[in-house]
Order: C-alpha cells, then structure tokens, then sequence
C-alpha cells in the first residue's frame, strides 16, 4: 500500500474521529439552550489542533515504519492528488454557497460558522476517501 | 467512475526474462514507486509517455513490445 494511501486512511480515520465527536457535542448543547449563548469557539479551535497535533504523529509513524516509502511520489500519486484535490475542491465550493446564503440571509454566526467548517470537513472527507477509492481501484 | 485502461503490457514477462528482476528494481531504475509499477502490470494505470519510454529502454526493447492496445480502436 503506498505511503499516500496509507496517510489518507489515517487522515479519514482523524477526521471522522474528531468532527464526528465536535459535531455531536455542539448538536447536544444546541439541543440543550439557546444558539446565542452557545460558546462553540473553544472547541471548534481544539477540535483543529487535535487534528493537526493527529496528522502530524501519523504521518511520522508511517513514515517511521516506512522510511523508504516517506519521500517516494510519482506521477501517479500526483495525478491522484489532482484529482482527489478536484473532487474536495467541488464540495467546498458548495457548502461556501451554503454558508453565503446563510449570511445573506442574516441567520446566527453559530450557525454560519458550523456550515462552513462542515464544508471544509466534508471536502477533506471526500478528497481523502477519492485517495483512497483511486489507489484501489486504479484511475 | 474510473474505468480500467484498454492498454495491456508485457512488463511482467519482461521483467522475469531479465533475470527475475523485481518490480522494486525496477520502479528504482525508472524513478516510480514499487507500487505504481505494481499498478501499471496491472493495467489499473496508463503511465505517462516518458516512463513508457524509460521502461522500454530498460529492458532494450520498443515500446510496442512492452505495451499493446487493440487493434481497431482509433484507426480511421
């Protein structure tokens, strides 16, 4: 399995991990009070240094298990990267448009905030698992 | 959804008539990982031109003997 394919399973794994967990305790607190007293900043910034602070320590440890695998890419793994790139760079832009017309329609930050980091993971999510589909299946 | 390329080669055959030499080996020679050349003997991907070259070269041959692609498709 190649070095990419393996570092786009972890990152999947990661992000799965920690913004299913962000998304289930914001949905509990937005369930709980009142969205306007809702102080979803914190854990929105932890929630990205631990995936950081994650990708970080498995790229190292496959790399530590891999050396010689670490720096090898080619034009296939280039090729792949264009194309999952492409397909993450297709769900962004749709959920900025969704988080513009939230803002346009003057809904609450909390919940243009939300949209727009469910965007950002969302395309992560799906230009990872294109990776990973494209190494397997060939392209 | 990807479609598997029509491009088929003889990479293998020719790899174990040059002394059993390894996919590694031989992704080495040519500057790909072992897994791309893992990928293109299974005709999952179509390299590029130059490494279509490269890998003939390595094996001193034409770049028809190492990779095929059916006859009737394309011609006029």
């Amino acid at each position: 399995m190649p070095f990419q394919e393996k570092s786009a399973i972890a990152t999947l794994g990661a992000l799965l991990l920690v913004y299913g967990a962000y998304f289930a305790i914001v949905g509990r607190w937005l369930a709980a009070g009142p969205v306007g007293e809702i102080a979803y900043q914190p854990l929105m910034l932890a929630a990205v240094a631990v995936l950081v602070i994650f990708a970080v320590v498995s790229q190292v440890l496959i790399a530590i298990v891999n050396p010689k695998e670490a720096s090898a890419y080619d034009e296939r793994d280039r090729l792949i990267d264009l194309r999952s790139e492409r397909v993450g760079g297709y769900v962004l832009a749709v959920g900025v448009f969704f988080g513009l017309v939230l803002a346009m329609g003057e809904i609450e930050h909390f919940y243009i905030a939300q949209t727009l980091l469910l965007a950002l993971v969302l395309a992560q999510i799906s230009d990872e698992s294109t990776k990973v589909f494209l190494y397997r299946r060939g392209r | 959804m990807a479609k598997p390329t029509r491009v088929t080669n003889s990479i293998r055959a020719l790899r174990f008539g040059a002394g059993e030499m390894t996919q590694g080996d031989l992704a080495d020679r040519i500057g790909l990982t072992r897994q791309t050349v893992n990928a293109i003997e299974q005709g999952k991907y179509s390299p590029s031109l130059e490494v279509a070259f490269k890998i003939a070269r390595v094996f001193a041959v034409s770049l028809d003997e190492v990779f095929q692609y059916p006859h009737g498709i394309g011609a006029p």
